[in-house]
């Protein structure tokens, strides 16, 4: 506690008039701040920055995963990588999922969301019903359409068949497989996209309809001129998210397919599981996972600098 | 453009009605203000002549043309909101064109079409802009602009000017007035300021609890209330109210107010209330404050509210407090006064209808 009586005033701290480390000086607005940010800066180095400099490290050595020495082989992982047949396959596959799966639930999830937001009575218990599919672990969807598409038992399959619409197992289909993963991903993740652009609507006051029948607006009119324009920045963040979300997305492929068959559903992340783990090349695993880290980067950065969706979300 | 009639309009939520048989015809060109207490069923009425609600029975004619069922897009009527509703997403021009666009015309003419009704509602330099830079003035002007772009069958307006402060209301009266004359359809104003109603309408529609009281020209509905309703609603200060007995006395009616008597000329509608009780309503205005005690009511002063050009003298009676209206100059000081009230200006209501006696 204070001890005022004595000379040297000890109630005050070394850091309450500011001190310095060699030539940085430190004051105390700096010493608290840094102090303040400096367990999110330990955590995200923990969790983030040193996972991914072992990744990077690990690219430019060759590691057997069952001998696990590393030998630095330099750029030679990335060499190999771009010209590996299977790892351009992989990046189109990758591409194809992430875009198919993204548009169906962009479509699925403006729709649910327009619908949960016309209905007034009982939308609080649909949109829980909606939002389900989302909470539902992936390992139960995969799970539940497995039993589904069972070819002896699978009511899906049964229903599936008699229609004509595909023969024999629909997901060792060499042709149909990547469609069926593409759909069953966008059931599991089209409330996403109802959850984002819901909140976004509700946000539209009654009066700008109100105001655009006066002037003698259409349904479809309404939706291009006010829906639209209004839920347009969610759409862009959505859209973002969703795409990168689906481009990195390893569990429920690999639950439905393991990336067969053969490779139809192989994208980048199994690509990268099984160079690491069915060919025990870590480095080279390693080198895959920071491509499309890089990809995935680079073309990120490209959307956000040209459609902004932040500018879009604030008007 | 045609008079709109509105039939026996009823209007219910569930159990509540709001609207309750309300007729009223508007005639071409006349601008008709329905004014009310808040919940009284004046924006409810308004939303069903708009099409925005449905209506639970009862007709609205636009002309010959029942449009009771039609949607709100087929009415062709303006519409000017109390939270005015403009796109923020779209410019002030693009705000006005917008019915234009989606009739269809061409870019070219819409931008002639806006540059006049701008024009009109002094706004020209704003078009550029987008509505949040505007103030509350004139983002209310620029939706009266895209309401007047095209030529409306009819205008409503819902309360436009309550969010406005009253300077902006005084500025913005004259122009409603202006705009209306010059698109020359049938008007309808809802509000809920008597003042609004009583400066800019042709005819005032006084609506309490669903119902309709009393229609007529400003002039009459504050100088012949037809209900003690219209009476206290329409003038300020409020008008005053007292139960007073009635007797008549060889060919004249004695009025006895707590200890005061007033000698009325008799008519056959107030003999029938002879030996029982009327209500009488008198305006502040023609009430008279005498320095003497004894000289009608006796009154203590309480306080004056001085507004420059008159002052409003409360007073506490044994009648309970009386609001007068004094000259500029009177200042009561608390002392004792006498009230009295001039007899030529008393409107008697009967105590249970508030119907008025005539």
């Amino acid at each position: 506690m204070a001890t005022d009586t004595e000379p040297v005033d000890r109630s005050r701290r070394f850091y309450d008039d500011g001190f310095s480390i060699g030539r940085f000086e430190i004051t105390p607005e700096d010493f608290w701040g840094w102090l303040t940010i400096l367990p999110v800066l330990l955590l995200y180095t923990l969790v983030a920055l040193i996972p991914i400099a072992f990744a990077i490290a690990a690219s430019v050595h060759r590691v057997p995963l069952l001998n696990p020495t590393w030998d630095f082989v330099g750029v030679e992982n990335y060499a190999n990588v771009f010209q590996l047949d299977r790892f351009w396959g992989s990046m189109w596959r990758g591409f194809v999922f992430m875009v198919g799966s993204t548009v169906i639930q962009l479509t699925v999830g403006v729709w649910m969301a327009l619908v949960l937001n016309k209905i007034t009575r009982g939308s609080r218990i649909l949109s829980t019903l909606v939002f389900t599919s989302y909470l539902i672990p992936t390992i139960i969807v995969t799970m539940m359409f497995l039993f589904m598409l069972d070819p002896y038992d699978g009511v899906l399959h049964a229903a599936g068949a008699r229609f004509g619409l595909w023969e024999g197992y629909l997901l060792g289909n060499t042709q149909l497989s990547m469609t069926a993963v593409v759909i069953i991903s966008s059931w599991k993740f089209s409330a996403f996209v109802t959850l984002f652009t819901l909140a976004q609507l509700q946000s539209i006051p009654d009066r700008f309809y109100e105001a655009a029948k006066v002037c003698g607006a259409t349904t479809w009119e309404m939706f291009r001129d006010i829906t639209l324009p209004r839920i347009y920045g969610a759409l862009l963040v959505v859209i973002f998210l969703r795409g990168v979300f689906m481009f990195n997305k390893y569990d429920i492929i690999w639950q439905l397919t393991q990336g067969g068959p053969g490779s139809q559903t192989t994208t980048m992340p199994i690509l990268a599981y099984r160079e690491t783990f069915e060919r025990g090349a870590y480095g080279m695993g390693n080198a895959i996972a920071v491509v499309m880290f890089l990809a995935l980067l680079v073309s990120g950065l490209v959307y956000l600098k040209y459609l902004n969706p932040s500018q879009e979300v604030e008007t | 453009m045609s008079e709109i009639t509105i039939q026996n309009l009823t209007k219910t939520f569930g159990s509540l009605v709001a609207v309750d048989e309300f007729s009223l015809t508007i005639e071409d060109g006349e601008f008709i203000t329905l004014v009310g207490p808040s919940g009284c069923g004046k924006t409810t009425t308004l939303r069903c002549v708009a099409g925005l609600e449905s209506v639970t029975s009862g007709s609205i004619y636009f002309g010959d043309h029942d449009v009771t069922d039609y949607p709100v897009q087929q009415r062709g009527i303006a519409l000017l909101f109390q939270d005015i509703a403009l796109y923020p997403h779209m410019t002030v021009e693009e705000n006005m064109a917008y019915p234009l666009k989606l009739e269809g015309m061409s870019e070219e003419q819409r931008r002639e079409r806006v540059r006049e009704s701008a024009e009109l509602l002094h706004i020209e330099d704003q078009l550029e802009k987008h509505p949040n830079e505007l103030s509350g003035g004139q983002q209310q002007r620029v939706a009266l602009g895209r309401s007047i772009v095209r030529e409306p069958t009819m205008f409503l307006f819902d309360e436009p000017m309550s969010d406005l402060d009253a300077k902006l209301k005084h500025e913005l009266r004259p122009l409603f007035a202006e705009v209306t004359e010059t698109v020359g359809c049938p008007t309808m104003y809802v509000t809920h300021d008597q003042e609004e109603a009583m400066t800019m309408s042709d005819r005032i529609a006084v609506m309490n609890d669903g119902e309709l009281e009393q229609v007529g020209t400003p002039d009459e509905v504050y100088n012949e209330p037809e209900t003690s309703f219209v009476g206290e609603f329409i003038g300020r200060p409020n008008m005053e109210f007292f139960d007073a007995g009635i007797d008549r006395h060889n060919g004249t009616m004695d009025l006895s107010i707590g200890d005061a008597s007033y000698r009325l000329e008799t008519s056959e509608a107030l003999a029938q209330y002879a030996g029982g009780d009327v209500r009488i309503g008198i305006r502040p205005q023609d009430i008279t404050v005498s320095e003497d005690p004894a000289d009608g009511v006796t009154a203590e002063h309480v306080f004056d509210e001085t507004l420059g050009d008159q002052t409003h003298s409360l007073f506490e009676t044994p009648l309970g407090r009386i609001t007068v209206v004094t000259p500029p100059s009177f200042r009561g000081g608390e002392g004792q006064y006498g009230l009295q009230f001039d007899t030529d200006a008393m409107k008697a209501f009967d105590p249970k209808s508030g119907l008025r006696v005539e």
